[in-house]
């Protein structure tokens, strides 16, 4: 069944960042420089910077619950809850069946096994300790299953791995899956739980590709010279997206419309990234929304503050912008780190209100440029106010060369259109 | 350990296992837990295993049918546990 309102927008989010649980919270951290960036113990490797989130995991969720599920469960359900009360859905009255809970991830199921692994260690290799719950901690499904059980969601739920691209390949695929009119509304986007994880630190130590600062604030330095690799980061951002038309029927308030979005492959390396696809994806994506690179006014970059992968996503940058100066280009890691599954999301979420506020949030800690990444487009350490914001492009790249970018525009007030 | 700590610990054990919001304040020892909490099978099972890793205390699924109430549980613990 194909149904012809194929115009998707953005109705209901809920997040949480390393710097706020909701988006006005987390959007004044933005604009003010704040980082959330703080010194974190992990197994065996001590303390590393990483991005901690604080928000109530009982709010939304029983702790008998909670126990039997996992820190990314507890993410998502808390972020899905808020998204669908912030779109104002009558949630008594919803279709349960016509949702569907779609969640990009990074990973799933190394914190639970690394946890049980312990355990065993602790006791002797005695595999009764091994906890019945394993199984459905660590199935890939687990985050958006925990949703529906949360909410009595009875549609399809997926969890989308995707690298560090999941972020936006959540809110793509479900654009798709409204498209096609399998679904009414989806709740969409991505989550991580990765700093729980020792092991995703001590891989990125081995690859030379984590941060280390003796300020945690000062550890996410994309694009400049004195980075020193990847500050890890969880979270979570879940948007309710649904087609206008059903929008527009309920009088919902709309963050945004969702007007181009690609998925590709650099079929090269494992973790190396490569410039040409990223340039690729970017321009499939403004094909697909009918518009020149002229029209982008943000750029919301990838970059994770590794020299060859910031290296690279400058010259894709390059390749599609030039050097137009009325571009903006930031990057949210340098405030709240790396948040993995969940870093697309949370990244395009806190340029959204650029559409109204018309400020753009800098790129902090960027003390002394790396030439190979000298944009001028760049917003360095301080944000700095925009004439108009009409479309944002959201970058977003994951290992084993997977590329995204997502393209959202602004919506007229008369139709819904937030405004602030 | 005695009786009472060993029935401490249980009620400890059972809060981890059921949330902080999950055991009643007045709980009878004598009535099956289930009857008086939400606790399913899978439940039992992450208290037979924490009980293991309090106590040392295997408790074998021959068993489990006889240790439905706290009082049944402290009575196979409490000999074993030493």
């Amino acid at each position: 069944m194909y149904n012809r309102d194929s115009r998707i927008v953005i109705t209901g989010i809920g997040l949480t960042a390393p710097n706020g649980n909701d988006l006005k919270s987390y959007r004044e951290a933005l604009l003010e420089g704040r980082s959330g960036v703080v010194a974190f113990t992990t197994r065996y490797l001590g303390q590393v910077p990483a991005g901690v989130c604080n928000f109530d995991e009982n709010k939304y969720q029983r702790p008998s619950a909670r126990r039997k599920g996992t820190r990314a469960g507890s993410i998502a359900i808390y972020c899905a809850n808020e998204s669908v009360r912030d779109a104002g859905l009558d949630w008594t009255a919803v279709r349960r069946d016509r949702v569907g809970v779609y969640l990009g991830i990074t990973e799933h199921g190394n914190v639970e096994t690394e946890n049980e692994i312990h355990e065993l260690a602790r006791f002797g290799n005695d595999t009764s300790v091994w906890s019945n719950y394993h199984n459905p901690r660590s199935i890939a499904n687990n985050p958006a299953g925990e949703v529906t059980i949360n909410m009595g969601i009875t549609g399809p739920h997926l969890t989308l791995g995707a690298a560090c691209a999941a972020g936006n390949v959540g809110l793509i695929h479900a654009a798709q899956m409204l498209r096609l009119g399998e679904v009414d509304i989806a709740v969409a986007g991505g989550v991580s739980e990765s700093i729980r994880s020792f092991g995703i630190f001590a891989s990125f130590r081995s690859q030379r590709a984590l941060a280390m600062h003796e300020d945690p604030a000062k550890a996410s330095r994309p694009f400049d010279v004195g980075r020193t690799g990847i500050v890890v980061a969880e979270g979570g951002g879940l948007c309710v997206v649904e087609r206008l038309g059903d929008a527009l029927e309920r009088k919902a308030r709309i963050y945004a419309e969702i007007v181009g979005y690609a998925i590709n492959s650099d079929a090269a390396d494992l973790v190396d990234p490569l410039a040409a696809r990223q340039a690729e994806c970017m321009h499939l994506a403004l094909s697909r929304a009918g518009i020149s690179p002229d029209a982008i006014d943000i750029v919301s970059s990838h970059a994770t503050g590794t020299e060859r992968g910031d290296a690279a996503e400058c010259e894709a940058l390059r390749s599609v912008f030039g050097d137009r100066s009325s571009l903006s280009i930031n990057n949210t890691k340098s405030l709240i780190g790396h948040a993995m599954g969940a870093a697309g999301t949370l990244e395009l979420l806190g340029n959204l209100p650029s559409f109204w506020d018309h400020m753009i949030h800098a790129t902090i800690n960027l003390d002394q440029p790396d030439p190979s990444c000298a944009l001028p487009q760049i917003v360095a350490n301080h944000s700095r106010t925009a004439d108009q914001v009409e479309y944002i492009l959201n970058n977003s790249f994951g290992m084993l060369g997977i590329n995204s970018a997502l393209i959202v525009k602004k919506v007229p007030v008369e139709l819904g259109g937030y405004c602030g | 350990m005695q009786e009472i700590e060993v029935r401490d610990l249980l009620v400890g054990l059972l809060q981890r296992v059921a949330g902080s919001d999950g055991v009643p304040d007045s709980l009878d020892d004598n009535i099956p837990m289930h009857e008086q909490m939400q606790l399913d099978s899978m439940d039992f099972l992450d208290l037979v295993i924490e009980i293991r890793k309090e106590t040392n205390v295997n408790i074998p699924e021959t068993d489990y049918k006889n240790l439905t109430s706290i009082a049944s549980l402290v009575a196979y613990i409490t000999p074993r546990v030493g």
